[in-house]
């Protein structure tokens, strides 16, 4: 029993070490890596953002997973022998220890799953209510409210809501554009993405990972912007984001910024200058920067080997 | 002390799957009492008599529905409109959309929580303005 709970607790104090430790590496470099996202368009940078966030969270899971079953070790981790060349298993002796990881690895799984069945259980909540008390039109669901408001809810099977209040305060071409806006994200499964990232992000507090976060809505905005501006015009598209913000009621606007822990920037400013300097100032993605890109991120898995070593120098298996 | 459950916190106005059914079938046919009510429901949403009583009189409480004797039974009617409903369901989203706790289920077109004033907007309404004319002027 006390075995078991050694290396059940020597799992878990690893794996969430390396993912705290190469997480917040990752938010170190990533004003430098911000910049050159920046260059790329939205949807190829929304992509490779959501992949950067993966990355230490698979390095961390890849590197305990192969410190404990070392039968594949041999592909990511050099040779190497302990004491009498005896297969090795990187247990942390202190009960305590081990304990308190485990505990830590408790509380988070906790935390997720908390907010993921709260988020669950709201969205469904608004479904059902939203379903029944709107009007079917084809591809979104009419809202029979005076308040200018328009969005797309779900992960999966999500869908489109138009209130009437924005219905009658906007033109034909505002609608089409705000809901080929709102199509892409339904296409893009821009919830699920960005309720990923937030998972990917967990083992940080929010207030050290929110400008990742904020640059991912932000880039997933634009993707969709630029979806919409490629049936309408880049400043067709400003125009109306620009309208529809206006049509908010100013309480909605100016609000006490101490309550908007989400998104304090202001975000719509940066995706009207975006769609007024038009997609030409994106750089594509070149054949050779593709090849890079793949590699680097398999690169990225060389890392295992010394942080292997690193975990059992700090073990003291050596 | 009263005891809140968390689910009134975040979306105060919202009703759970019975009581949108039970809602809905009176705003259908108000002046039900529970035994028709529990017929109507029947085919999608089979429930037991009890359950459906208390469940139009939690709707009266929470000041959905107003109820009327008529004989040995109750029947029941609307008090909000499914407009009125979706009002504050509506005001309860923008609610959460500002404490950012449905970001990711919900994209708004436009972020409500976003801070920009109207002098913002007309510097960006100009630079469109710009736009436009350089790319009529160069075609």
């Amino acid at each position: 029993m006390t075995d078991l709970l050694l290396i059940a607790g020597s799992f878990a104090s690893i794996g969430l070490l390396l993912w705290f430790v190469s997480l917040f590496l990752l938010l170190l470099v990533y004003p430098l890596l911000s910049r050159q996202l920046a260059k790329w368009h939205p949807a190829t940078a929304s992509r490779l953002l959501l992949v950067l966030l993966a990355i230490p969270f698979l390095l961390s899971l890849s590197t305990t997973v192969l410190l404990f079953l070392p039968v594949a070790e041999g592909s990511l981790v050099s040779a190497h022998c302990h004491d009498s060349c005896q297969a090795h298993l990187p247990l942390i002796e202190s009960v305590w220890l081990g304990g308190a990881g485990l505990l830590i690895l408790f509380v988070l799984a906790c935390n997720i799953l908390s907010k993921l069945l709260f988020n669950m259980r709201t969205a469904k909540k608004l479904m059902a209510h939203l379903l029944c008390t709107g009007k079917d039109a084809g591809k979104w669901y009419q809202l029979a409210d005076e308040q200018p408001f328009v969005f797309t809810l779900g992960w999966w099977r999500n869908r489109i809501f138009v209130t009437e209040g924005l219905l009658e305060q906007c033109d034909d071409r505002d609608i089409a554009i705000v809901l080929q806006h709102e199509l892409a994200h339904g296409q893009r499964l821009d919830n699920l993405r960005l309720l990923l990232a937030r998972t990917l992000l967990s083992i940080l507090p929010q207030r050290f990972t929110h400008k990742l976060y904020e640059d991912l809505h932000l880039f997933t905005e634009s993707a969709c912007d630029f979806a919409a501006a490629e049936v309408y015009g880049e400043l067709e598209v400003a125009e109306t984001l620009l309208r529809v913000q206006r049509l908010l009621p100013s309480e909605f606007r100016y609000v006490d910024s101490q309550l908007v822990s989400a998104f304090t920037g202001a975000e719509v400013e940066q995706r009207v200058r975006n769609l007024a300097a038009g997609a030409g100032q994106f750089n594509e993605i070149q054949f050779g920067q593709s090849i890079c890109l793949i590699a680097f991120a398999l690169l990225s898995f060389v890392l295992v080997d010394p942080m292997h070593h690193g975990i059992e120098w700090l073990l003291r298996l050596h | 002390m009263t005891r809140t459950r968390r689910s009134h916190t975040t979306l105060p106005n919202a009703l759970g799957e019975l009581e949108l059914c039970v809602m809905e079938t009176v705003w259908k046919n108000p002046g039900l009492d529970a035994k028709q009510a529990m017929s109507e429901l029947e085919p999608q949403h089979p429930s037991k008599l009890s359950t459906v009583q208390s469940t139009l009189e939690r709707l009266v409480r929470k000041q959905c529905l107003s109820r009327t004797k008529r004989g040995h039974a109750f029947i029941y009617f609307p008090e909000v409109s499914r407009g009125e409903l979706l009002g504050k369901l509506m005001r309860d989203v923008i609610g959460l959309l500002h404490d950012g706790s449905t970001d990711t289920i919900l994209s708004s077109f436009v972020n409500v929580a976003d801070t920009i004033d109207d002098t913002a907007l007309d510097d960006l309404q100009r630079l469109i303005d710009r736009k436009r004319r350089q790319r009529e002027g160069g075609q």
